[in-house]
């Protein structure tokens, strides 16, 4: 079990199981691993996923952010565009694109499980892999 | 720049490059496109250069016996001031998308009848912030996160979810109903006029139909609320505005509730501030009459057919107006002022190409809530509203 | 067949309203839940009448959109149903149809017939 976790956290990848690929009993499992942790490479390493098509450029997930708020009182933080060189996220082309991911509060060992930009997307554009 | 896709105005969008940032996608579409799908002068469906265009258009005016301007809502102020001295010199009627849109709210704004306030006030110092059939996720997109909801403000230092008590009135959970979360309240709402009956029986300790006692409590706690209206309250008071007026000076006996009105085309408060400023209307005008009224409406003169001309201007009627008005359309000669191929354009007898106001041409325009913004444009077209107008002054 | 038909028509709230998706189409938001109610699934035609007026619209599905009913976006079509006493919320028949939806050309063509 603790190598699933291990591998959800992305500590470990699936070719850390030699047998998985070595072994040739295991195709299937190894077939049917590979397409469930394949979100886990579209996400970024706070486990946060935009889906575009959803998002409008509301930009309310930048001012709710409480990073932003923090490093950016007069930009991010207050519903302007961001002033500083470093956000987590920006518009770009009515879209939220992500810049600077380990800046959010979620990323590393010390993470804290801040859902604030997920609760205030209007049409849950963004998600998080814990779901 | 400064975005001129709606009333809002925002003036912290750049373009770095090529990207568009900070403008949400509809600013976006309006900001990356101007170049696309553009309108070629034209005459009775031929091919043109734009001075005769222009003295096409002219003609047709001079030999009107009832002309109208229509539209405007997109033009600088400065346009809009043209646009007031050619109706002046024809003496024929003017009137902008406001007349079925917010007109009666801004008009009430400027003769101080019903308290208003800017956006940044609102960022600082509103508690209570209201929606009324308005859904800003579609129709303002930044609306809240720019300058309403989200920001901290001076006095609302700890945030959207404790200095500030957000409620949402639709007949449906919209996008902007869902964030009514923490500290907020959804109403749906199958009657507006039921809604105002139910906040009066509440002021005076009574049960309504809706339950807004809560709400006027929480609106006692601050000395700054605010409602932003929209189209699904105009329309939801099916005519009685006055309605609305009321209980707006009876809400603020008990505790400040001012009103700004959600949003528009980017110029349409300029529009009814700069004929307001010339004869005390801020749309359905007639020169002749001197008179503003409810027939003057340009959606009216179509529907009773008194007019044979029309001067219409950044509109595109055909598509953006009831069958009951734009059914008439072809009964008159229509000049169009656009930048783009819009479908007015496949019908109107006169065709002259203009520019985007706030991309290719500057000038002034008015936020939503009344603040002036000087356009910051990124190119420079020759022919804009300003030119096209100015000449067709010139040659009446 | 004709008891079959009306059996098949179905009243529906509309709000016009904005919403994200871009189209130059006549398309029609359901409300998830009224759309199964009826039989009537994403892809589909269907003709929207009312007051002696119709237009055929292509489904799509939308969570926002009224329970009994539908979005259709400010445009050439919803203007061509509505009118200002109903501008931006009416009541409308909606009954499954067959070919595709109507275009701007088609309403134009209408409008421009009435002189």
């Amino acid at each position: 079990m603790s190598f699933a976790f291990k591998l959800i956290n992305r500590e470990k990848k699936l070719e850390d199981c030699k047998p998985l690929f070595e072994d040739k009993k295991y195709e299937v499992q190894l077939k049917k691993l590979q397409e469930m942790v394949k979100p886990l490479a579209e996400a970024t390493e706070t486990g946060l996923i935009v889906k575009s098509e959803k998002c409008n450029g509301c930009g309310n997930c930048i001012v709710v952010c409480p990073v932003h708020v923090e490093k950016d009182p007069h930009g991010a933080g207050i519903g302007r565009g961001p002033t500083i060189t470093d956000p987590i996220y920006r518009i770009e082309n009515g879209k939220l694109v992500i810049l600077n991911m380990h800046a959010c509060r979620r990323y590393g060992r010390n993470r804290i499980l801040c859902v604030v930009c997920r609760e205030n997307c209007p049409t849950d554009a963004i998600s998080f892999l814990e779901g | 720049m400064i975005c001129t896709a709606c009333s809002c105005l925002c003036d912290d969008v750049e373009i770095v490059d090529g990207k568009v940032l900070n403008a949400c996608e509809r600013g976006y579409r309006h900001i990356s496109r101007y170049r696309e799908s553009r309108a070629k002068p034209m005459v009775e469906g031929k091919e043109v250069d734009v001075d005769s265009a222009i003295e096409a258009a002219v003609e047709l005016l001079k030999s009107a016996k009832s002309p109208a301007i229509y539209g405007l809502d997109t033009s600088t102020v400065e346009a809009q001031k043209i646009a007031v001295e050619i109706a002046k010199k024809l003496n024929c009627y003017i009137d902008d998308n406001s007349s079925f849109c917010l007109g009666e709210f801004v008009e009430a704004i400027l003769k101080k009848e019903i308290p208003s306030s800017t956006l940044d006030d609102v960022r600082d110092r509103a508690y209570v912030v209201i929606y009324w059939g308005t859904n800003p996720y579609h129709s303002l997109p930044r609306h809240m996160s720019r300058y309403a909801y989200y920001p901290r403000g001076a006095k609302r230092q700890r945030g959207y979810d404790e200095d500030r008590y957000l409620v949402v009135i639709d007949v449906r959970r919209s996008e902007a109903a869902k964030l009514a979360k923490k500290n907020a309240k959804f109403i749906q709402v199958d009657s507006d006029l039921e809604l105002v009956d139910s906040f009066m029986r509440a002021l005076e300790g009574k049960a309504g139909k809706y339950e807004v006692a809560s709400i006027l409590r929480e609106m006692k706690k601050a000395d700054f609320n605010v409602t932003f209206g929209g189209l699904g309250l105009k329309y939801g008071l099916r005519g009685n505005f006055r309605a609305f007026c009321e209980l707006l000076r009876n809400i603020n006996k008990f505790a400040p509730l001012y009103f700004i009105p959600s949003g528009f085309h980017a110029n349409m408060r300029g529009f009814n501030e700069t004929l307001f400023e010339a004869v005390n209307a801020v749309n359905s005008y007639s020169f002749s009459s001197a008179a503003s009224s409810p027939e003057f409406a340009f959606t009216e003169l179509l529907k009773r057919e008194r007019i044979d001309t029309a001067l219409i201007v950044g509109t595109d009627p055909i598509a953006s107006l009831p069958l009951e008005a734009s059914g008439k359309l072809p009964k008159l000669k229509k000049i169009l002022v656009d930048p783009r191929n819009t479908l007015t354009s496949k019908i109107a007898e006169v065709v002259i190409p203009s520019a985007f106001s706030g991309i290719e041409s500057g000038g002034e325009m008015v936020r939503s809530d009344g603040v002036r913004v000087k356009l910051k444009p990124i190119a420079k077209a020759e022919v804009d509203d300003v030119y096209v107008l100015k000449r067709i002054l010139e040659g009446l | 067949m004709m008891r079959l038909t009306r059996l098949m028509r179905f009243e529906a709230k509309i709000v016009v309203a904005r919403v994200s998706e871009e189209t130059r189409k006549a398309t029609i938001y359901l409300n998830p839940e009224f759309a199964k109610r009826c039989g009537i699934k994403e892809g589909d035609v269907v003709t929207v009448s009312r007051a002696g007026r119709e237009l055929k619209f292509r489904v799509k599905l939308l969570e926002t959109a009224p329970e009994n009913g539908g979005i259709i976006p400010n445009s050439i079509f919803s203007n061509f149903l509505a009118d200002f006493d109903g501008f931006k919320s009416f009541r409308a028949d909606i009954e499954l149809s067959e070919g595709d939806e109507s275009t701007e050309e088609d309403v134009i063509s209408i409008i421009m017939q009435k002189k």
